[in-house]
């Protein structure tokens, strides 16, 4: 499952999720039917749940972590959207922990792209403010405000959790989906939600998908002419990976260190080994790689250096505009030379 | 001679029963002819239908047919509107050439009127639409290739002169005929105009906005018949050509038409949920998903989104238009 584009919500159920007390069981406010869907309510829930499916990571069932699953392969196999979505709400008030707020859990059954899915997210109570422009009693045009404490799922909102599953090829096997949760720091997805509600797990051990992501990004960096550009877009990778964000985005990682003119391209050939979901950060496998950034030259020379010393100027690389060499400058203080491996002339 | 009651009977039944098949009979080669001419960049507006039973019932009974459910060919119809009338031939070329819809019969209006005759000129095709699963024959859909004129012409004459509740005057009959010399004015004169536009071609696609504005209607009428704003399209439509421009990209009438044909039934899914015909139709934030241009921005929004992004922002188009587009693509920009 990749990028939603065409999402339909069909039905949608909301429960009242209670913020739990403990060692005390707390019942849900459970709905005893479905909410009517305006054609404008229903299209602004499937842009936000659309939307926010651009940052889902891969998750697939492990076995034996949660009945959510089995509840819906029922609902897939005759179950009432009410009855299945009330086992949900009940599931989510018990697995949730103690500093969890309260909020709403909506179910949803929908198709995306044809292919049917469900929906399950928790949506947490957001505050606002609303401006209205009216009379006066002296009959004065004024904008009169209100405060609302029980708006959910605004624009731009990153308090919800979302859980995403289309049927499978086997409605009767494992499931699998996106979970999105971009409330906590970093966007780490709250393990209770993904494994003790979902019941589900990654899909791709995250320091495998990290390695393929550097790889994929360095092969890229490797093909570019500019040493300018390499130096620079190197920092930034290692950077990315380095950095206190719990995933990994190809789109995100354009954005915000490629040159406006290199995003696309770099996006189409990320894609052809990287999924358009984001992939959960693990750094095992590349740990060794994000010390300091190589450089080395044709005539046999090499630089280590650390990526700050090329953030903050220490270390500058540019082109030659007379030659197709490259000018690499170090300005600091020497504070030790030393001999160090076995010469290799250049080939 | 006239089918027999029960020749009559068993055969409304039967068409009763089978309407659905003509339904989707029609709207098949509705989806081929609108893939064909899009792809050649002709701009065409299309529809489709089944018979209603009335219409059929009453058909068999006014026709002398043996077997009715065999002789009536436009059980299922579909119809392709064009601007101008050279495009007509233009259409049937490019069905024969495709050659995905058989044609085994055509009737030429225009040749069967004489030189001092006037009256309806269009081309009909009864050709073969796609076969389904269970099909026990080959179903044929009858194409019916006009003007716009044409068909402005034709459906009033034939709810005034074909179907009239109360008879009408010879002389009143006679004020309708003679307005289909003003059709064959209008055409020609049409034509003559359009014939100096300029004719959307993949190389200058790139280079040229309103070369583009031909392209995206074509495509877009596969969806939805709505012409949106002229004005509102050049706008967008510049910022569309120069992000294909800075891509570097080239024929983009390829481009857009494999596009298309690959995300299809969301497109669909899509122009129902948000179009012209929507619920969201009335919301301004909205407004582009009204637009045939809409069909480009998803296509870079999916290929170029960044370089699509810079060029909508260098010319200060508000990022709310935006949004509500790629939404559903899998761009990630910060909007």
């Amino acid at each position: 499952m990749g990028v939603v584009r065409a999402l339909r919500i069909d039905a949608v159920i909301l429960h009242g999720i209670q913020k739990r007390t403990r060692g005390e069981e707390v019942e849900p406010d459970l709905s005893d039917a479905a909410s009517d869907l305006s054609p404008r309510i229903r299209v602004f829930l499937q842009e936000q749940v659309a939307q926010a499916l651009k940052h889902g990571r891969q998750i697939v069932e492990e076995p034996g972590f949660s009945e959510v699953p089995d509840v819906l392969r029922g609902f897939w196999d005759g179950e009432s959207l009410l009855d299945s979505s009330r086992v949900l709400a009940r599931r989510l008030q018990s697995s949730q922990p103690t500093q969890s707020p309260e909020g709403l859990l909506m179910v949803a059954d929908a198709t995306a792209d044809g292919q049917r899915v469900f929906v399950i997210a928790k949506l947490e109570h957001e505050k606002g403010a609303q401006a209205k422009r009216e009379p006066d009693e002296q009959g004065r045009l004024v904008y009169s405000m209100n405060f609302l404490d029980d708006l959910f799922f605004t624009t731009g909102s990153k308090v919800y959790k979302i859980g995403f599953f289309p049927i499978g090829d086997d409605p009767a096997g494992p499931i699998s989906g996106l979970v999105v949760d971009r409330q906590a720091a970093g966007h780490a997805v709250a393990r209770y939600f993904r494994e003790n509600y979902l019941g589900c797990v990654w899909r791709e051990r995250p320091e495998l998908a990290t390695e393929r992501f550097m790889n994929t990004v360095q092969d890229w960096i490797d093909a570019l002419d500019d040493p300018e550009k390499r130096a620079r877009y190197q920092v930034a990778l290692i950077s990315e990976l380095q950095n206190q964000h719990t995933g990994l985005s190809v789109g995100t990682f354009a954005a915000q260190n490629l040159d406006a003119d290199d995003r696309d391209d770099f996006q189409r050939h990320a894609r052809q080994t990287l999924p358009a979901t984001e992939i959960p950060k693990d750094v095992e496998l590349v740990r060794a790689r994000l010390a300091n950034v190589r450089i080395d030259t044709r005539s046999g020379t090499i630089l280590m250096a650390p990526p700050e010393s090329m953030r903050d100027g220490t270390v500058t690389v540019e082109q030659d505009p007379d030659d197709e060499k490259s000018r690499i400058t170090v300005h600091d203080e020497i504070s030790g030379t030393s001999g160090t491996g076995t010469y290799k002339p250049p080939a | 001679m006239t089918a027999s009651k029960d020749v009559a009977d068993a055969a409304i039944a039967r068409f009763a029963t089978e309407r659905p098949r003509y339904e989707r009979a029609g709207k098949a080669v509705e989806e081929v002819v609108g893939e064909i001419v899009a792809r050649a960049g002709v701009d065409a507006t299309l529809s489709s239908r089944a018979k209603e039973v009335d219409s059929f019932r009453a058909k068999i009974v006014t026709k002398a047919y043996d077997d009715p459910s065999a002789q009536m060919t436009d059980k299922a119809g579909a119809r392709a509107l064009v601007y101008r009338a050279g495009e007509v031939d233009v259409i049937y070329q490019l069905i024969e050439q495709d050659g995905r819809l058989e044609i085994w019969n055509v009737t030429d209006k225009r040749a069967q009127l004489g030189v001092e005759q006037l009256g309806y000129s269009g081309l009909h095709l009864d050709l073969y639409a796609p076969p389904e699963e269970g099909d026990t024959g080959r179903i044929t859909c009858e194409l019916q290739i006009r003007t716009f004129a044409q068909d402005a012409w034709s459906v009033v004459s034939h709810k005034v002169l074909y179907k009239p509740p109360v008879e009408l005057p010879d002389r009143d009959k006679r004020a309708i005929m003679r307005l289909v010399a003003l059709v064959e004015v209008f055409d020609e004169e049409v034509d003559r105009v359009m014939v100096k536009l300029p004719v959307p071609s993949a190389a200058a696609a790139a280079d040229h906005a309103p070369d583009l504005l031909g392209l995206v209607r074509a495509q877009y009428a596969r969806f939805e018949d709505n012409a949106g704003n002229v004005e509102l399209s050049r706008a967008i439509l510049a910022v569309v050509a120069a992000a294909i421009d800075a891509d570097g990209a080239t024929d983009y009438l390829t481009t857009l038409n494999d596009f298309v044909d690959q995300t299809r039934d969301t497109l669909r899914a899509l122009y129902d949920d948000y179009g012209p015909r929507s619920a969201m139709a009335t919301s301004s934030d909205y407004v582009l998903w009204s637009q045939p241009e809409s069909v480009a921005l998803l296509e870079c929004l999916e290929h170029r989104p960044h370089k699509l992004l810079d060029a909508w922002r260098a010319v200060g188009l508000p990022d709310a238009w935006l949004q509500p587009i790629a939404a559903h693509t899998s761009a990630e920009l910060d909007l």
